[in-house]
């Protein structure tokens, strides 16, 4: 069992806390700041495409950040339906738990939401459409068809990279010249989900619990699949990007210059949601505490070398 | 298995009333015990049956064991 400084009872202490309203962070009828960023430089891949001016790369990082938040508004999709499922597997069980769990779910469907009402924003505000990938709850019905431990350890891992954005993107000073009202929105969207990380990790204590040596090892190949599997979704929001920007600019690129910058999003996108996420500390200790062989598979998988 | 089991059936239905509720099903489980998910997962199924809170324990059970990696069969 790992030791940890939480249980389910100061998890939805610190929640009520931190909690806020939906129409307090982000009112229906707010402006955003098109002259400024949305997300820091370090959550995208802008930085490796010197042929854009300043004004294309405002834009792109504006791109960026509408899909960034879509991106989040999709892989929620099967989480709620996940922690549901954990709401009801402890009904009659410890009432903590169960408190915890549901107010994990009502707050991922107020992140879906939020997400939703700055994306009808940008949407009427921005100026061009901007596509973005489709169909999340088919998304979700394939991981939620993948071990409950795998599942499991997806959430952790999504929980702990936006912890780990608004360190890197905000707390440590990345944050100058960012739109004031998408930066509120990211920092209460992490407020609420660093209790979820640790909810995430007392439901995976409680899986790893029972679960044999095989479960666990069948459960990281799970996980992996779901990572290749959202990697490959990243890859088709950067090509989306590529056409969104040609519409926000009126430039057309040359097909070297599509592929660069299909490239860079891509890049941009796994490594701010799966590489950060892969090598967190907090995730790497909770995984060598399930299975030290899964750790190593994970981590070679992650590197890409034969493990 | 078994005093997870039981512990959710006296909290819903009062220790008595579980007490008999689960000889009851268990006369339908035959000779089997609960000690894996998959053995809790035919349980609920059984406990499903009975209808009412019974029903809702059953139910709540079944996703508890199939979490713990049980399988539909």
């Amino acid at each position: 069992m790992i030791a940890t400084n939480f249980d389910y009872d100061s998890c939805v202490r610190a929640s009520e806390k931190v909690a806020w309203k939906l129409d307090e962070v982000f009112p229906p009828d707010l402006k955003l700041d098109y002259s400024r960023r949305f997300l820091p430089d370090s959550l995208t891949g802008v930085d490796s495409l010197p042929f854009l001016s300043p004004g294309e790369r405002l834009k792109l990082n504006q791109i960026n950040g509408n899909a960034y938040l879509y991106l989040f508004y999709f892989v929620e999709e099967y989480i709620i339906a996940s922690v549901i499922q954990h709401a009801n597997a402890e009904m009659f069980g410890d009432p903590a738990a169960l408190r915890a769990l549901f107010r994990f779910a009502d707050e991922e469907v107020k992140h879906q939401q939020l997400f939703m009402r700055f994306r009808e924003v940008f949407e009427r505000s921005f100026g061009h459409s901007c596509d973005v990938i489709d169909n999340p709850q088919a998304v979700a019905e394939i991981i939620l068809s993948k071990a409950p431990m795998a599942v499991a350890l997806t959430t952790l891992h999504l929980e702990l990279v936006t912890q780990q954005h608004f360190t890197e993107g905000f707390r440590d000073g990345d944050s100058a010249g960012l739109d004031p009202a998408f930066a509120s929105l990211l920092k209460n969207h992490w407020l609420e989900e660093s209790q979820h990380a640790k909810i995430d990790a007392l439901e995976l204590q409680k899986l790893a619990a029972g679960a044999s040596a095989d479960q666990i090892s069948a459960a990281i190949e799970d996980y992996l699949g779901i990572l290749g599997a959202f990697a490959g979704l990243l890859t088709a929001q950067g090509a989306l990007d590529v056409t969104s920007l040609e519409r926000a600019t009126g430039r057309v690129f040359t097909g070297d210059e599509r592929s660069a910058i299909a490239a860079a999003q891509g890049a941009g996108y796994q490594r701010a949601l799966i590489a950060l996420g892969v090598e967190n500390p907090s995730f790497q200790k909770y995984l060598l505490q399930y299975s030290e062989p899964g750790l190593a598979r994970v981590n070679a998988a992650h590197r890409g070398a034969p493990s | 298995m078994m005093p997870l089991v039981q512990e959710r059936m006296a909290k819903a239905l009062g220790a008595a009333r579980a007490g008999e509720v689960l000889a009851q099903a268990f006369n339908r489980f035959g000779e089997r015990r609960v000690e894996t998910p998959q053995d809790m997962l035919d349980f609920a199924d059984v406990l499903m049956g009975s209808g009412g809170l019974v029903q809702a324990v059953g139910r709540s059970l079944k996703v508890l064991a199939l979490l713990r990696g049980a399988l539909e069969r």
